[in-house]
């Protein structure tokens, strides 16, 4: 065999294209990368902040009549192209295309820069419920946890390595067999929590907070704002998640219905999520304000209350780990992507570079706070939003909505979806897109951003 | 708990659960496509 043929051989080796094993699969990864530590640990705490049950209301409108319509376009494009984001865009805009698919993947390569940091305290987490560490004194723990850079690194890169490994054993092999099994095992974990703390002798009127609409809160904007920012991006629309997934899927394989799935599933988990902090939050009359330390500093010492806490903490931070994994591998998963589109790098490899690019990046995060925080307000406000706006304005303005309905969406998919669709991704879905940036653009220039 | 709590988690329990439930049904047994 000559040398060329070698090369070529090479050549098309690296550019075979996986598919999904299954249809479960698919579904498991989809909802493995909607439900992470956003559905499991943001939602409930804002929900707690934001008036609890009013929000979580508004949340489940939003994710309805907004988040699902911006979903399906990205997937359905990615499944035509039979491509992530690169090839994607390619289709729609030719050589320009391209181009704006290799932007969009740096924002979740710079995402899993810090992200993999707070999975690597979740990690730690997990580990020191065995001992139940962190149950003497939670707050002190967590503060002195945090403040050690060294061992905060160390298990990033801890977080990084099975993150790594998952995406090296590639798309079958490795994200969708770890989704069939922790994603199941997520809910079920998540469900035995959620019984278990609503069981708890007077919780009801944690649970009233939790559940009961306050109609007064329906006309505050912010909280609006609140719940429509959290059900945008909880399902993943913007920067690529869904291209990146959406083309691992045969030509003929459904879109809508299974998105539907998705989506669903998405939103149950944040609920289910809600009901083992906010109830007991209210219940104990802990601080809702904490913050980020809600899962650190205040989760233990609800479970100090339930009796067998160590087994609760660590029930609770391997679900949570489950979560945050099969998020970061969708993150890692994007990059690679990419990558092995446009420069035809092998698979194997690709990972193994963008993981070293991940800890080298991880590094300023970890010892600085401002950075981090910098950074996390640039990848949320300004990456997803401008995506999922450019996204949305592009698909639906410039190919048209009814095309994108047509000819990408409803072939060979379950569900068909009706021209209700149109108005809603044309006018609905890209005002509040748009809307987003503009929010974003006054934050930032107002110098209130970081 | 308030009458109001209980219609809201009846109607989670319906459309999130029943929701989960056939989505999943469908996805494991039926469907055009399995």
């Amino acid at each position: 065999m000559s040398n060329l043929d070698l090369n070529s051989n090479s050549e098309t080796q690296a550019q075979a294209k996986e598919n999904w094993g299954s249809r479960f699969g698919y579904v498991m990864s989809m909802i493995g990368m909607a439900v992470g530590l956003g559905a499991i640990w943001r939602f409930p705490m804002i929900a707690a902040q934001n008036g609890g049950g009013t929000f979580v209301l508004m949340f489940v409108l939003i994710t309805a009549c907004v988040a699902i319509p911006m979903g399906w376009p990205e997937i359905a494009v990615a499944r035509k192209a039979q491509g992530g984001l690169v090839k994607s865009y390619e289709m729609v805009l030719g050589k320009k295309g391209k181009t704006l698919g290799f932007i969009y993947s740096l924002v979740p390569l710079l995402l899993n820069m810090y992200y993999l940091i707070v999975i690597g305290w979740v990690l730690a987490y997990t580990i020191f419920s065995i001992p139940g560490s962190y149950f003497q004194e939670p707050v002190a723990f967590f503060q002195e946890f945090q403040g050690n850079r060294i061992e905060s690194f160390l298990w990033t890169i801890g977080a990084l390595l099975i993150t790594t490994v998952i995406c090296y054993s590639g798309v079958k092999n490795g994200i969708e067999r770890f989704c069939k099994i922790a994603l199941p095992a997520l809910f079920i974990i998540l469900i035995i929590l959620a019984v278990r703390i609503c069981m708890i002798p007077g919780i009801s009127v944690g649970i009233d907070y939790y559940l009961k609409p306050d109609i007064s809160i329906f006309t505050d904007t912010r909280v609006w704002l609140m719940a429509g920012s959290m059900a945008f991006f909880a399902l993943g629309p913007g920067p690529g998640y869904l291209h990146t997934y959406g083309g691992y899927l045969k030509k003929d394989q459904d879109v809508t219905f299974d998105f539907l799935t998705v989506a669903i599933y998405s939103t149950f988990g944040c609920v289910l999520a809600g009901f083992i902090s906010v109830p007991a939050v209210v219940y104990f009359n802990l601080d809702k304000a904490t913050g980020s330390g809600l899962v650190f500093s205040v989760l233990p010492k609800v479970f100090q209350q339930l009796g067998a806490p160590r087994l609760m903490g660590f029930a609770f931070f391997l679900a949570l780990l489950g979560a945050g994994i099969s998020t970061t591998i969708s993150i890692m998963e994007i990059t690679v992507n990419t990558i092995v589109d446009v420069f035809k790098w092998e698979r194997k490899k690709t990972v193994l570079v963008v993981a070293l690019v991940t800890a080298i990046g991880a590094i300023p995060c970890v010892w600085n706070d401002a950075f981090l925080n910098a950074l996390d307000w640039v990848v949320n406000n300004i990456g997803y939003t401008f995506s999922a706006a450019i996204t949305a304005v592009l698909f639906a303005w410039r190919v048209g909505a009814n095309k994108v309905r047509e000819e990408w969406m409803n072939p060979d998919s379950d569900l068909q979806v009706g021209k209700w669709f149109n108005p809603v991704y044309k006018y609905l879905c890209c005002a509040v897109a748009v809307f987003f940036c503009a929010q974003a653009l006054v934050t930032l220039f107002s110098g209130k951003a970081f | 708990m308030s009458v109001s709590s209980i219609v809201v988690l009846i109607l989670y329990i319906v459309f999130l659960g029943g929701g989960c439930a056939y989505t999943m049904h469908r996805t494991l047994t039926g469907g055009k496509k399995k």
